[in-house]
């Protein structure tokens, strides 16, 4: 989840510091002097807030007003002087969120932004969400890595991959073996995606992002992740050398980002990331290959019967994988 | 197979280095029992050899009669096993080993047992065993079903040419050996390092192949299904395949193929005690249908039938 925050104050910045920390956000801080240019390429399903110090209420209501129409994010507004007198008119003008003066010493925390999130979701219509899902500009990516340039956008299939339940693995084999396995792991699928001309972009403990880049000639990615569910036994024992079945997961799917070298990916913006990231947490089960509705042409009709839908989320239709590999002993 | 000079004489020295001599003569007599050690030359009655020379002599005489390698099998087996109670430090170890990897051999880590690289060498002994003597191996029979179309029909000689293809890569990538190829199926042995979970392993790489096969594959008209069947013990190594079927391991791993479901692996219950925990947990016990002491993998979604 993206989370925009236009502010100079320093201590503003400091309440997102327990965000920052969360896997699960991305925390966007811009200088003030950008809202207007930079208002209108924030990625649609993100979080944004302004703070008003400075801004009079015109300005305010010029910058956010085509965001709050629009109704593709979440708007909160930051008041460090107490300025706004009435509130309630806030909310039903589309605001998801009010920072008032007194909260301005204490951390944001993920739940407040959960709970932003479901007051204000039913007002995004599923057209929107999905129309805005389904539809993607597809920049042509050079095959070639080396013909990549930094800052330029590009048409990647993101490959999202999480060894699972690595909290169990800790308890029941110590931290030393799992962060060895971690890293074995990510060693093996680093190697068979490079294969496939994938790139290892970010990693953070148990899951990474990879990205290939997208040609319509050359979609091997969903061969080779189905391949790497068939194969989730002799991976986990013989490869891996785990003392049980390891239950991985890998959600595909097919976005835009400007390309930043790994050392800078934690930088880069993208709606598609965004959802990538939200889809692990939230909306798939561990232990599966997912694919979104952008990759559906590509799924191989010989093994088609084996996905199933399990339904829409942020926008995107998702399908799974019923893995044949899977032992039927432990299914059961 | 024989080694040249370069080998031979390392050996020797590495040898003649390591032990004294009653006992390189005791190691000597573990390959070629009641073995002495006779020079080239004339010796007075009496007079003991250099330590050197009975080493040389025992190299050499291991060498001509195509039996060095088990010979530094016993050889090396001082150092990590050990030698009437004791552990040997061998004497220009690496060197030695750097001229067996050049000359197409391996060595298992753990044991400093010797074998030949199968990037270099296949043979249904791997380059060391001997006939006629025991050793304990993992059995792996592979069969192909007859296709069903309107009446039974012998499997078509390309899906008979790749599934032997299959096995072969299968087994021979985990160090096991072909033994016996027929129509009827596919013998193959394991021996080395951890040759239980080896064994399966290379079962389940065939069932998931087998798996992708019936799906990619366009031409067929029926899928194709096997059976893999598992069971390990210990008899004497021969190369002929008539003296092998007839050792209990061997009849029984063949005749389980009649209890085995299609798409399947049997695993004798002898089997099962040694694989490890991550894939004894994925396998059922069954009674059903004349079974008795066999376990069964399967896995969750099996190729259509249609």
């Amino acid at each position: 989840m993206l989370i925009e925050v236009f502010t100079d104050n320093k201590n503003i910045v400091g309440m997102f510091s327990n965000l920052q920390k969360n896997n699960s956000f991305i925390i966007s801080i811009r200088d003030k002097a950008t809202i207007g240019a930079a208002l209108q390429k924030v990625p649609p399903l993100s979080v944004v807030y302004i703070d008003i110090t400075s801004l009079d209420e015109g300005e305010v209501k010029t910058y956010m007003d085509p965001i709050l129409k629009n109704q593709m994010h979440w708007c909160g507004l930051i008041d460090p002087k107490g300025e706004i007198a009435n509130i309630g008119t806030l909310f039903h003008n589309g605001y998801a969120d009010y920072i008032s003066k007194k909260e301005l010493k204490q951390p944001i925390e993920p739940e407040r932004i959960h709970k932003l999130m479901e007051f204000k979701a039913c007002n995004i219509s599923d057209h929107l969400l999905k129309d805005n899902a389904l539809s993607l500009n597809i920049i042509n990516s050079p095959s070639n890595w080396e013909m990549i340039r930094e800052g330029a956008e590009y048409t990647f299939v993101m490959l999202y991959l999480r060894l699972d339940h690595t909290s169990t693995l800790k308890m029941k084999y110590g931290y030393q073996f799992t962060d060895k396995l971690t890293n074995t792991f990510f060693d093996y699928f680093q190697k068979v995606i490079e294969n496939i001309n994938g790139k290892l972009w970010t990693k953070s403990i148990n899951q990474g992002l990879f990205l290939i880049p997208y040609s319509p000639d050359e979609m091997n990615a969903l061969l080779a992740t189905y391949r790497l569910m068939l194969n989730k036994l002799i991976i986990s024992g013989e490869i891996l050398g785990a003392p049980e079945l390891l239950d991985y997961t890998i959600i595909l799917h097919l976005g835009n980002v400007d390309y930043l070298p790994q050392d800078l990916s934690g930088r880069a913006v993208s709606d598609s990331l965004n959802f990538l990231y939200h889809a692990a947490n939230e909306k798939v089960a561990p232990g599966s290959l997912y694919v979104t509705d952008r990759l559906y042409e590509y799924i191989p009709k010989e093994i088609a019967d084996l996905f199933e839908e399990i339904g829409n989320f942020e926008g995107h239709e998702l399908k799974k994988l019923n893995n044949p590999g899977t032992p039927l002993h432990i299914q059961q | 197979m024989t080694f040249d000079k370069k080998i031979t004489n390392l050996a020797s020295q590495a040898l003649s280095e390591s032990i004294d001599q009653r006992s390189m003569i005791q190691l000597a007599c573990e390959i070629i029992p009641n073995y002495k050690p006779v020079p080239g030359f004339d010796v007075p009655e009496g007079t003991e050899l250099p330590r050197s020379v009975t080493a040389q002599v025992i190299i050499n005489d291991m060498n001509v009669e195509h039996l060095l390698v088990p010979f530094l099998n016993v050889f090396f087996s001082i150092q990590f096993t050990g030698f009437k109670g004791r552990k040997y430090r061998i004497s220009k170890f690496r060197e030695l080993l750097v001229q067996l990897y050049n000359a197409g051999f391996s060595i298992e880590e753990k044991t400093g047992l010797i074998y030949e690289d199968p990037r270099y060498r296949i043979s249904k002994n791997w380059g060391v065993l001997r006939e006629g003597e025991s050793y304990q191996f993992t059995l792996l029979w592979s069969s192909i079903l007859p296709q069903k179309i309107t009446e039974k029909q012998p499997v078509s000689k390309t899906i008979l040419k790749t599934f032997s293809q299959m096995v072969q890569t299968a087994v021979e990538s985990r160090n096991g050996r072909i033994w016996h190829i027929e129509e009827a199926g596919i013998l193959s042995a394991f021996h080395f390092g951890n040759h239980q979970d080896k064994s399966f392993y290379a079962a389940l790489e065939l069932l998931n192949k087998i798996y992708d096969y019936n799906r990619f594959q366009k031409r067929l008209k029926t899928p194709v299904e096997i059976r893999l069947c598992l069971t390990n013990g210990i008899f004497d190594f021969s190369k002929d395949i008539n003296k092998l079927t007839d050792h209990e391991a061997v009849a029984t791993a063949i005749k389980m193929q009649a209890v085995t479901d299609n798409n399947t692996i049997s695993i004798g219950r002898n089997l099962t005690t040694s694989l490890s925990g991550i894939l004894s947990s994925t396998l059922d016990y069954s009674n059903e249908n004349g079974r008795s002491n066999i376990f069964v993998y399967r896995q969750g979604a099996l190729p259509n039938a249609d």
